[in-house]
Parts: C-alpha cells; sequence; structure tokens
C-alpha cells in the first residue's frame, strides 16, 4: 500500500528541481522569472507541507516518536513567527518579493545577491519540506 | 486482497493523491510561466503569500 503512495511522489520531487531548468522567454530577465518561478513552487511547496504535517501528526508521532519530533521540528521552524511579524516561511517568500522588486527597480549586482540569498535559504527549505513530506505521506 | 482492503486501499490514497496532483499542476503552472509576471500576476501572487498562513496548520504549537 505504502509503496503504492510513493508512486507518484517522485513527481513533486521532479517538479521542484526542475523549476530551475524551465525556459526563459526572450526579453525577460532570467534572474526575475526564476525568482517568481521558486516563490510560486515555494508557497505551494510550504503549505502542502504543513498541511500534511498537521493532519497526519497523530498518527506519525504513533508510528515512529523519533520521525515525529524530526519532522514536527521543521514545521515548527517554518510556522515560528519572526519578530512578530508573521511565520518564518512567510516571511522569507515576502522578503523574496520585496527583494525582486529592489531588483527590478534597479538591476545592480548587490541587489541579484541579495535576491539570490534569500532564494538560496527558500530553496533550501524546500528540499527539507519536500524530505519530511515523504515521511508524512508515508503516515497516512 | 479482498474488496474491503482494495476499497481500504482506495480510500486512503484518494486525498493523497488530490494533494500530489493539485500540487503538481500548480507547481506545472509555474514552471510554463517563461516570462516575468504581469502587474496582474504579480497582485494574484502576493495576496495569495498575504493570506498563506490564515489556515490553521500554519499556527505553531507556540501560538496556542
Amino acid at each position: 500500500m505504502k509503496t503504492l503512495r510513493f508512486h507518484f511522489l517522485p513527481i513533486i520531487l521532479a517538479a521542484f528541481f526542475l523549476n530551475g531548468c524551465a525556459s526563459v522567454a526572450p526579453g525577460s530577465d532570467p534572474v526575475v522569472v526564476n525568482a517568481e518561478r521558486t516563490v510560486t513552487v515555494a508557497a505551494d511547496s510550504f503549505d502542502t507541507f504543513l498541511k500534511s504535517e498537521y493532519e497526519t501528526r497523530d498518527a506519525l508521532k504513533a508510528a515512529s516518536p523519533a520521525a515525529y519530533r524530526e519532522v514536527h521540528g521543521f514545521a515548527e521552524y517554518l510556522r515560528a513567527s519572526v519578530d512578530d511579524r508573521g511565520p518564518r516561511a512567510k516571511q522569507w517568500l515576502k522578503s523574496a518579493r520585496v527583494l525582486t522588486a529592489a531588483y527590478k527597480t534597479n538591476r545592480t549586482p548587490a541587489n541579484k545577491a541579495n535576491l539570490q540569498t534569500i532564494l538560496n535559504t527558500i530553496t533550501a527549505a524546500m528540499a527539507e519540506a519536500q524530505k519530511y513530506l515523504l515521511k508524512t505521506q508515508a503516515a497516512r | 486482497m479482498d474488496i474491503k482492503s482494495i476499497i481500504a486501499l482506495i480510500s486512503s490514497l484518494v486525498p493523497v493523491i488530490n494533494n500530489a496532483v493539485g500540487f503538481v499542476n500548480r507547481a506545472s503552472e509555474a514552471l510554463r510561466q517563461s516570462g516575468e509576471l504581469t502587474t496582474a500576476q504579480e497582485a494574484k501572487l502576493d495576496a495569495a503569500i498575504d493570506k498563506i498562513d490564515l489556515p490553521a496548520h500554519w499556527k505553531s504549537d507556540s501560538a496556542t
């Protein structure tokens, strides 16, 4: 049963990692397109992971307390409020949007580097979320 | 595998598949984006981010 559940999960993985490989229309700035794609996919992947963790936490806790602590710990890291401005993951997404706008206004190497830094953080968190999403799916 | 097991299997798979299909569809849509977002698309993305933490699954244990 669990094997069947995992059949479509590589598709999700592929969607994450193809994100950086998709084509860019002539005349568009690849930096901006990549930033907008990353934020769009990240918003969905964070939401999907947190929803799955929320729905399966009891089952996961019963099946494997160690896995629960690991998965729930990461979910809580994403949910934790930063400086009372809301969840960390949301703040990353908002920061990426602000830095994308700053880059579009002034396409300097410094603004590009700032944008790339937050995108790297988001991409790394997406990879973690994907890893833990598999564990929550297995607990269903 | 008897019929009850098959029904149980299908029932348990439905929400998982729905989640995965919905996610993949949205990810595919993002990947099809080859140009910069229009102003309207940007507004839609920003609005989605603004309200992303409204559902219960975004609430931290420490906030409850």
